[in-house]
């Protein structure tokens, strides 16, 4: 059986083992939190390369794209570069190919509408879902300076976004990751309740889950929320909150879904095809992902 | 009036015309320290979304630290903060989320 093991600059609390069944093929996936320690991320990846089949970064990017342009995340490109026979992938491939498919399967199904404000907590790291969102006809409230940040500025426009994109990604890559994204415990913190009118006035939830966890503060009544990596208790949490969609791009497994690098991983494992290759979105399309979908009272499930 | 001085005076003026920095700023009410090591300081102030140089200052809420040259380089847009701060010829003490916006106002001022 392939396996593939996600490094996550995140808890360790959020560890986990399963199996997935990607191009009808299983593959044993597993995620191992580094608690932020860069250091000791390194020394896992070495420790792994060419014991495993795929590997996944996870709280870390290695590559951003912002419209055309492809910045690579200095961080991001090191924990690559310390596997020299196995893959790394950060979900940039899943981003790029499979979360448009998905707000576009979500229109049709009428969940996402015209009209509709979207928050993405974080679009800088999902172009692509921001992209599919405005082109759906929804208004975008893109929050990369109020979470990355704290800067009360929403960014409304995907054109303002790749503006803004060109002339700060290429220096805020440079910083600290620590800075720029809740790893560690700090993904564990209470939520910051200093952004909750965005949250209160969005139609739509969108984004990186521990974006939206850490500055989660009020109720969800009546909203969408478009999501991945979240477990059980998360999905307790936001249906306790009113939250009347839950939709994450990947699967739900064992009660927790997972995060783009593990399913970029699994895929890359499984066909050899990897995001840069031209086969590549043929491959995500025909790999047989679904999104998962909770809506309370009656819950339903669509795996 | 110094060459960094009057740096600092551009450098204000076109925080305070910006419309984009006047609506992201309109929170932040901070006072910068700006401390050449080779040269007396100057003072920043950020309120209401327009930012002005004053002639002295408080208990600061940043401290804006590194060479003359350095610091004109920052001000000016010849460079950006982040090579030299990495490096160590910038240093800047205070809340960490002060020092990013700090950062994003030097790399949007320029240039727009």
């Amino acid at each position: 059986m392939k396996t593939v093991v996600s490094i996550s600059l995140g808890s360790s609390r959020r560890d986990h083992r399963a199996e997935l069944t990607v191009l009808g093929e299983p593959v044993q996936v597993s995620r191992r939190g580094m608690d932020g320690r860069l250091d000791r991320a390194l020394e896992v990846i070495h420790a792994l390369d060419g014991r495993v089949d795929a590997l996944g970064l996870g709280g870390v990017d290695r590559f951003l794209t912002v419209g055309a342009r492809r910045y690579t995340v200095p961080v991001g490109e090191q924990l690559a570069q310390a596997a020299t026979a196995t893959p790394v992938v950060d979900g940039s491939g899943i981003k790029a190919v499979w979360e448009p498919l998905v707000v576009e399967q979500l229109a049709a199904d009428r969940i996402l509408k015209p009209g509709q404000t979207a928050l993405m907590v974080s679009a800088l790291d999902r172009y692509p879902m921001a992209a599919a969102l405005e082109a759906a006809g929804l208004h975008l409230v893109c929050g990369d300076l109020m979470f990355s940040a704290r800067i009360d500025y929403p960014i409304r426009t995907l054109a303002e976004l790749a503006e803004l994109g060109q002339r700060l990604v290429p220096e805020m890559v440079k910083l600290p990751f620590q800075r720029l994204y809740p790893v560690g415990s700090e993904q564990e913190a209470e939520p910051d309740p200093r952004f909750l009118r965005h949250f209160q006035d969005a139609d739509v939830v969108a984004g990186d889950f521990h974006f939206i966890r850490r500055y989660l503060a009020g109720r969800l009544d009546g909203k969408v929320m478009l999501t991945t990596s979240t477990t059980a208790d998360d999905v307790e949490m936001l249906l306790a909150r009113g939250l009347a969609t839950l939709v994450t791009t990947s699967p739900r497994l064992m009660g927790r879904t997972y995060g783009t690098n593990v399913l970029e991983a699994a895929l890359v494992a499984v066909s050899g095809v990897r995001a840069e290759d031209p086969a590549w979105g043929d491959t995500v399309r025909a790999a047989g992902l679904s999104p998962f979908v909770v809506r309370p009272n009656p819950r339903e499930v669509r795996a | 009036m110094s060459q960094l001085a009057d740096t600092l005076a551009r450098f204000a003026e076109a925080c305070s015309r910006n419309e984009r920095l006047r609506q992201m700023n309109h929170d932040w009410n901070r006072l910068i320290l700006v401390q050449p090591d080779d040269a007396d300081p100057h003072w920043l102030f950020y309120q209401g979304g327009e930012a002005a140089v004053v002639e002295e200052g408080g208990e600061p809420d940043l401290i804006v630290e590194g060479s003359s040259a350095v610091l004109q380089n920052i001000f000016s847009g010849a460079s950006t903060p982040t090579e030299p701060y990495m490096s160590g010829d910038l240093r800047v003490r205070g809340a960490q989320d002060d020092v990013m916006r700090l950062d994003i106002i030097a790399l949007l001022i320029w240039g727009e």
